[in-house]
């Protein structure tokens, strides 16, 4: 099959500060060491003070334009997802633009949480092959330990949030690749606060956010842990089962399954529900934490960093989380 | 090479504000202004503000309902939701999962827009991508904003303050075989150089918390949005002009075959301005920011809705849409009705 578009760099940016649940601990101070424990993660990377989401989104771009061997220069199109951005507005995307020094080029920002970045690589693949540019620039990145709070955060926030950037550039690609990129994605809402933040709340009338949320801590995350992970079983062996037959592939022809859930240690049974062997999937956060929107491309680029994958490779991206949203995407290194 | 074998159009469109009117009068009893000088600077006489809890994913589904209503479209028939909001219903998940929730659909892939004053350009440009790539047929995309709880209503926010309103306004897309017809074009810019200069900061991923009660109640308001109006002034008529001369000259047409222009509804002033540099007669450029102040992403729906109603967009016309906002980011579509 001819390729419409393909990935043609990859790379992903971890803040040097690495935590343990015992470090994080010790900043949190409302959970022990053994509590946090709770998302098979075995430690985190935590920005520094002062940077935010287009910070580490700016060092993977750079990795991934090296990659690709584009000049910043020759970027047509940016497309930025987070759910931790710098500034409520504007996003991140044009803080990118800035930052990598490209022309005045279009900057998408997009909101889809955990699924953002295969959200955002469907949007990118719409625009190649519709020939409105030759390439974009896709990068998830999050600084989600800025959701901490020392006493009080949640279990998950504490346990899980942590922070880190990865980017990819799609390409219309003339070259054949046996599989062109594939990427499907839903939502249902239906059970939305499964897995949220409610403040500051645009519909709070009068005031979206006040010191009184604050103190009630409704400015936090919640999740239910059980239902998000039981919605996880459900719909991401749907997903994956839906790329495969949409790219014309087989469990067999993956060299790896990267799957992103609220709990690392459930990934493996997912991938086996899918029909892949334990040996094929990649659980994503255990060794960097939830990082939302970059948890994808992070994972992708610590495994062709440990050569767990290589150039030529097909590999399946799954993820599910807030919104709910989820999805799914299949191509070639 | 590119696979496409048709336009998008827009084959229904809706709105939907909150009941409650806010006059200048009425802003000139909580904060030192007054109707004179909101006239005077920005073509503003009133706006909509909620009166008690309303999510702009409420506005949207109603007016989503108008649009397939005009469509002839049922809800179950899309296969895409966007929305555009800089102002989101809660922190997260976002409003495109809540309006997918109103309008009971379920595994259906929604997603925001986050692009501010060009916000609904952006959706409108991703939509237009989704239908021409033969990937959706029935894509609803939504503005949608609620910025009467974001705003400092005291003298101290003023400036701010008196432009923006609340409501939402919806299109939906369908495919289009005529390749005449539809969205033509669409052309999307940023520069992020003055992200600055029409901003909110907190929450912010840069602080550690990101919110505290400090950004909230300190002298800074940080929570408030914050604009340089003088240099927004300055680079809109620049990039406007700019944005509308890239989509005439990508489908080789002049600014005189234009029937109708819709600008984003960002001041009055701006788009006097705007019209006055291009030579375009008053009479071809629609504006509604005298009733609704400026609703960012949901702005240029809002106005092409009332327009189709009074009969100013008529099958066959030309129209040019375009936006200029924070960012910055700009961006222009033009479509054949």
């Amino acid at each position: 099959m001819a390729a419409k578009c393909a990935v043609v760099g990859l790379g992903y940016h971890l803040p040097e500060k690495i935590l343990s649940h015992g470090d994080v601990a010790k900043i949190t101070g409302n959970w022990s060491e053994a509590e946090l424990n709770v998302g098979g993660i075995e430690k985190r990377c935590f920005a520094a003070d002062g940077l935010g989401a287009s910070d580490l989104g700016f060092e993977a771009a750079r990795v991934a334009l090296q990659d690709a061997g584009l000049s910043p220069g020759e970027v047509e199109f940016i497309i930025f997802a987070t759910m931790s951005p710098d500034f409520v507005f504007p996003g991140g995307g044009c803080l990118l633009q800035e930052k990598l020094g490209c022309r005045t080029i279009g900057a998408l920002d997009v909101r889809a949480q955990c699924t953002g970045f295969l959200q955002g690589l469907l949007i990118a693949e719409q625009f190649l092959r519709t020939a409105a540019y030759r390439n974009v620039l896709v990068v998830g990145s999050e600084v989600l330990s800025s959701y901490l709070e020392p006493g009080r955060s949640p279990l998950e926030v504490a346990g899980c949030f942590g922070d880190g950037a990865g980017a990819v550039v799609l390409a219309a690609a003339e070259a054949n690749r046996r599989v062109p990129l594939t990427v499907v994605t839903h939502t249902d809402a239906s059970r939305l606060e499964e897995f949220w933040c409610e403040f500051p709340a645009s519909r709070n009338f009068p005031q979206r956010v006040t010191p009184e949320h604050l103190r009630a801590g409704l400015h936090l995350p919640r999740v239910n842990r059980k239902g998000v992970l039981e919605m996880a079983r459900r719909r991401l062996p749907e997903a994956i089962e839906e790329v495969l037959a949409q790219a014309g592939a087989r469990p067999r022809d993956v060299a790896k399954l990267f799957v992103q859930v609220l709990d690392a240690s459930q990934a493996e049974a997912i991938g086996v529900t899918s029909g892949f062997a334990a040996k094929q999937v990649v659980p994503v956060g255990e060794k960097t934490g939830t990082v939302g929107a970059a948890a994808l491309p992070v994972a992708l680029g610590l495994q062709v960093a440990g050569g767990g994958v290589a150039r030529g490779d097909l590999v399946c991206l799954a993820s599910l989380g807030a919104g709910i949203n989820w999805g799914a995407a299949l191509f070639e290194l | 090479m590119s696979e496409v074998q048709c336009n998008s159009r827009i084959a229904g469109v809706g709105h939907e504000v909150p009941p409650r009117v806010v006059t200048n009068d009425e802003l000139a009893k909580i904060m030192d202004t007054s109707d004179e000088w909101i006239q005077q600077r920005t073509g503003v006489r009133q706006r909509h503000f909620i009166s008690g809890d309303t999510a702009a994913s409420e506005l949207g589904a109603v007016a989503a309902k108008r649009a397939l209503a005009m469509a002839e479209v049922e809800a179950c028939e899309i296969d895409l939701v966007i929305f555009c909001t800089l102002s989101v219903d809660v922190d997260f998940p976002g409003s495109a999962s809540l309006l997918s929730r109103n309008l009971g659909l379920r595994g259906v892939p929604a997603f925001d827009v986050r692009n501010q004053c060009s916000g609904f350009l952006y959706g409108l440009a991703v939509a237009d991508k989704f239908i021409k790539s033969g990937r959706c047929r029935r894509v609803l995309l939504v503005g949608g904003e609620i910025h009467s709880t974001g705003l400092d209503q005291t003298t101290r926010g003023r400036a701010v303050s008196v432009i923006f309103g609340d409501g939402a306004a919806a299109v939906l897309l369908v495919p289009e075989e005529d390749r005449n017809r539809g969205i033509l074009s669409t052309h999307l810019h940023s520069e992020g150089k003055y992200a600055e200069k029409l901003w909110v900061e907190a929450p912010t991923s840069r602080c550690r918390p990101r919110l505290t009660e400090e950004m909230i109640v300190g002298e800074e308001g940080r929570i408030f949005p914050k604009m340089e109006g003088r240099y927004v002034f300055k680079h809109a008529l620049r990039r406007f002009p700019e944005a509308i001369d890239e989509a005439l000259r990508a489908n080789a047409l002049s600014v005189q075959e234009v029937d109708l222009f819709i600008l984003h509804q960002a001041n009055l002033r701006i788009s006097e301005a705007v019209a006055m540099q291009m030579g375009v007669a008053p009479d071809r450029v629609f504006n509604n920011i005298d009733r609704y102040g400026n609703t960012t992403a949901a702005s240029i729906p809002l106005a092409l809705s009332e327009a189709v109603e009074k009969g100013r967009v008529k099958p066959g016309d030309l129209v040019c849409l375009a936006a200029f906002g924070s960012g910055f980011t700009w961006a222009s579509a033009l479509l054949r009705w």
